[in-house]
C-alpha cells in the first residue's frame, strides 16, 4: 500500500497538458476552501466534499489509471476509515457528543484534502517548483525542496521496511521508536542526496506556460464545486 | 609530472571534524586508461577516499583535507564538485542518489542541458541513452529500477560530461549475479572508450582479473597488492581452514513454517503455487534474481503480505532481519536494543547479560551506537540480539549478504549455523552459497521454488577469504 502511494505522489507528464498556473491554484483552492468549510460551515458541507473528492479522483485516475489510484488511495482510506470506525464505537459507547454525521462529514473531507494534496505533487514537477521558489528569492528552499521530493517514494519504502522490521521485533509494542531508524535514514538520505546537488547542479528551473487554454474547465470545475457550498 | 597520468594523490591526508585521521598521507599514480582495483576492509576510508575524489568531502560532511590531488596534472583540491564532476565522475555505492528528476530521460537531459546547453542536449541523451542499452528505460521512475539498472542508469549519467575517469565506490552493492555480468560488461565497454576506471570493492572475486593493478587500502595508506604472492599464500592457508557446519539434519524439530501452494502476485503473479516446509535448526537459502519475488515471499510470511490462494503458517515466534539492516536498530546502543528486546518479550536481567555476552565475545562493544557500526557488525548484532533474547523459532534475513565483506559473510555463516532457530535467507548471488553447508538451496524462479546446488566449491569461496583477509589485513 505504501509503495503504490509513493506511486502516486510523483509527476505526471499529462499534467503538462494544463498551465502551472491552473495546476496550481485548482488543488490549492479546494485544499484551503475544504479547511474553510470546516471552519465556517462546520458539518453541513457534504454535498462539496463529495463534489471535490469526485473531481480530484477523476483527474488523478486520468493522470495514473483507475487501478493505480484505488491502490494508492487505500491506505489513506484505511485511516479515514479506521478513524471512522473509532469514532462509531465511541458513539456506540456513549463517549463523544459527536453525531454520526459529523464523523462522515470529517472523513469526507479528509480525503477531499488528501486528494487534492495528492493532485498538487502529480501535476508540478520538481523543476517548476524550484523556478516557482527561485524567482521569489528563496533559492535555499527551493533546494530542500527538490531533494524532499526526489527522495519522497524511496522514504515512503524504508517506511514501510522500518514498519514491518520494527513490529516484529517487538511484537507489535514500542510502535513510536520507529522514529528512531527513520530519522538516521532520512538524515543519511539527505546527505547523499545533497552531494548529488553539488555534483549534478540543482534541477534546473524550468519556466512551463502559465495559462492554457484547458485551464478553462478546470477553473470551471473549481467555480461548481465551490457554488454548492452555497447550497 | 608525465602528462600520462590520469589521477595523483600524493601525500593526502583526511579526517571528519574532531576525529582521528582516516587517511594518512596516502599515495596513489593512475596512469590514463588504466583500471584499478581498490580492496579495503569496512571503515578502511575507502568511501571518505571516494568523498575527497568527488570534492563533496569538505562541503558536505565538513573533512579536513589536506596534500595534493591532481586530475590530469591539475590540482583538484578546492574544485567544486560540478566542475570536477567534468572530469572525474564517482559513480556511489547507493546509485539510487544519482537522481534529481522522478523520469530517467527527463534526469539526463537537465544534466546535459548544464555541461552542453540547449543546442547539444537531445544529442548527448540519446548517444548515452543508446550506448548503455538504456532506451527501453527512459520513461522509467527512478525508484523502480532494480540495483543493476539503476547501477547502469547512474553510470550513464556520470558519462554525459564525458569525465576522463570513472570511480565506482562498492558497484556490487544490491546487485543479483546478473547485475554483476552486466556491470563487467560495462567495464569491458568504458576500457573500450578508453576511460581510466577506479573501483572500490571488496566482493572482488569475479572481477579481479579486469583490472591491470589491485591496491589495498590500510591504515590509511595504499599499496600496491603482490597478487601472485598472494595466490600463493592464500591457497596454503585455503587448505588448512574448515567450514562452519549447520546442525545435521537428523537433529531437527518441529515444524515452525509452511507454505502450502501459495499464489501471489501485484499486478502480474509473482508466486505461483509454492510450497515450503522449514523445521527448527533448519536453514534454507532461496537464491533468485532481483525482482523475481524473495522479498514478496518473506512478507507473505511475516504477515504483511496476504496470499491470493494457499496458506501460510508461521508457529511461534520469528524474526524479521531487513535488507536496509539500519531500519533494524531503534536505541541509542547495543545494550539499549538489548534491554528494549528483552523487556517486549518479558525477559529479565539474565536475558540482557546472555546478549551482552554474546556481543562482547563477537568483539562487538555493548556501548556503541548502532549507527556507528559497519554493514557487517549491523547485520552480525541483529542476528546475535535476536538469538539471545527473543530466541525466536524462525530468522527471516532480506538479502543479508549483500554489501558485506568475504570475511563478514563467513562470520555471519557462521554465527547462523550455531543459532538453534529456523533460519531463512534470500540471497540475489549465488557466490558464496558454497559455505552454508547442510543448508537447504532452493532457487525461486519463474514464481515457483526448486531445489538448487551452490556454482562453485567450498574451497574457491574460502580461497576468497582467505585472499580478502591477507589483502585487507584481518588478523586470524
Amino acid at each position: 500500500m505504501i509503495r503504490d502511494l509513493a506511486e502516486l505522489l510523483v509527476t505526471k507528464p499529462r499534467a503538462k497538458g494544463f498551465g502551472l498556473a491552473a495546476r496550481l491554484a485548482v488543488p490549492l483552492t479546494l485544499i484551503l476552501l475544504s479547511l474553510l468549510a470546516a471552519i465556517v460551515r462546520k458539518d453541513s458541507s457534504t454535498l462539496f466534499y463529495a463534489f471535490s473528492l469526485a473531481f480530484t479522483s477523476g483527474l488523478i485516475a486520468y493522470n495514473s489509471g483507475l487501478a493505480r489510484l484505488l491502490k494508492g488511495v487505500q491506505l489513506i482510506l484505511l485511516f479515514i476509515l479506521l478513524g471512522l470506525l473509532i469514532n462509531v464505537l465511541a458513539l456506540a459507547t456513549g463517549l463523544t457528543p459527536i453525531s454520526i454525521e459529523n464523523v462522515l462529514t470529517g472523513a469526507l473531507r479528509l480525503s477531499a484534502i488528501a486528494f487534492a494534496a495528492i493532485l498538487l505533487f502529480q501535476w508540478v514537477g520538481i523543476e517548476e517548483w524550484v523556478y516557482l521558489f527561485s524567482s521569489t528569492g528563496a533559492d535555499g528552499f527551493a533546494k530542500i525542496l527538490a531533494l524532499s521530493m526526489i527522495q519522497l517514494p524511496l522514504t515512503l519504502r524504508a517506511f514501510s521496511e522500518a514498519l514491518l522490521s520494527v513490529r516484529i521485533k517487538y511484537g507489535g509494542k514500542y510502535f513510536t521508536r520507529i522514529l528512531n531508524p527513520l530519522l538516521l535514514h532520512a538524515m543519511s538520505t539527505a546527505r547523499s542526496v545533497s552531494e548529488t546537488l553539488l555534483i549534478y547542479g540543482t534541477p534546473a528551473p524550468v519556466k512551463t506556460r502559465l495559462l492554457s487554454g484547458r485551464d478553462i474547465l478546470l477553473y470551471a470545475g473549481v467555480s461548481a464545486i465551490a457554488l454548492s457550498l452555497l447550497v | 609530472m608525465s602528462s600520462n597520468v590520469a589521477v595523483e594523490l600524493e601525500d593526502l591526508w583526511a579526517r571528519y571534524s574532531g576525529g582521528e585521521w582516516v587517511l594518512k598521507g596516502l599515495n596513489l599514480i593512475v596512469h590514463k586508461g588504466e583500471s584499478v582495483l581498490v580492496v579495503g576492509a569496512t571503515g578502511s576510508g575507502k568511501t571518505t577516499l571516494a568523498r575527497v575524489l568527488n570534492g563533496t568531502a569538505g562541503p558536505i560532511y565538513g573533512v579536513e583535507v589536506k596534500g595534493s590531488y591532481k586530475v590530469n596534472g591539475v590540482e583538484a583540491l578546492g574544485l567544486d564538485p560540478f566542475s570536477l564532476g567534468l572530469k572525474i565522475h564517482v559513480v556511489s555505492q547507493n546509485p539510487y542518489i544519482h537522481f534529481l528528476n522522478f523520469i530517467l530521460e527527463d534526469d539526463y537531459r537537465d544534466y546535459a542541458r548544464k555541461v552542453y546547453g540547449e543546442r547539444f542536449e537531445k544529442q548527448v541523451v540519446e548517444k548515452t541513452l543508446t550506448r548503455f542499452n538504456l532506451r527501453e528505460l527512459r520513461n522509467c521512475y527512478f525508484f523502480n529500477l532494480s540495483g543493476g539498472q539503476a547501477r547502469r542508469a547512474a553510470t550513464g549519467k556520470a558519462l554525459i560530461p564525458d569525465p576522463e575517469v570513472l570511480v565506482f565506490d562498492e558497484p556490487f552493492m544490491w546487485l543479483d549475479d546478473k547485475g554483476v555480468d552486466e556491470f563487467l560488461d560495462m567495464l569491458h565497454l568504458l576500457k573500450r572508450l578508453g576511460k581510466t576506471i577506479i573501483v572500490f570493492e571488496h566482493r572482488f572475486n569475479r572481477v579481479i582479473r579486469f583490472f591491470d593493478k589491485v591496491f589495498a587500502l590500510r591504515n590509511g595508506r595504499i599499496e600496491e597488492a603482490d597478487l601472485t604472492a598472494l595466490f600463493r599464500t592464500a591457497a596454503r592457508k585455503t587448505l588448512r581452514t574448515t567450514l562452519a557446519q549447520q546442525s545435521d539434519r537428523g537433529g531437527l524439530g518441529e515444524v515452525v513454517l509452511k507454505l502450502e501452494n501459495v499464489s501471489f502476485g501485484y499486478n502480474e503473479p509473482v508466486l505461483n503455487n509454492t510450497s515450503l516446509e522449514l523445521r527448527r535448526g533448519e536453514g534454507v537459502a532461496i537464491i533468485g534474481l532481483n525482482g523475481t519475488g524473495k522479498t514478496t515471499l518473506l512478507k507473505l510470511i511475516t504477515g504483511y503480505l496476504k496470499p491470493w490462494k494457499g496458506r501460510v503458517d508461521v508457529k511461534g515466534r520469528f524474526i524479521y532481519i531487513p535488507q536496509l539492516i539500519h531500519l533494524f536498530y531503534t536505541e541509542g546502543s547495543l545494550r539499549e536494543e538489548a534491554v528494549r528486546l528483552c523487556e517486549s518479550y518479558g525477559g529479565g536481567e539474565a536475558c540482557v547479560q546472555e546478549a551482552l555476552k554474546a556481543l562482547l565475545k563477537e568483539g562487538l562493544n555493548p556501548d556503541k551506537p548502532p549507527s556507528k557500526l559497519s554493514h557487517g557488525q549491523m547485520v552480525k548484532a541483529a542476528v546475535l540480539l535476536a538469538s539471545r533474547t527473543v530466541k525466536p523459532d524462525l530468522i527471516l534475513l532480506d538479502e543479508p549478504f549483500s554489501g558485506l565483506t568475504y570475511v563478514d559473510r563467513f562470520n555471519l555463516v557462521r554465527l547462523l549455523s550455531e543459532t538453534p532457530s529456523a533460519k531463512l535467507l534470500t540471497t540475489s548471488s549465488r557466490e558464496f552459497t558454497s559455505l552454508l553447508n547442510n543448508w537447504r538451496l532452493m532457487v525461486l524462479e519463474n514464481g515457483g521454488l526448486k531445489p538448487a546446488k551452490a556454482l562453485e566449491k567450498p574451497l574457491n569461496a574460502v580461497f576468497s577469504i582467505e585472499l580478502a583477509k591477507l589483502l585487507i589485513g584481518v588478523e586470524e
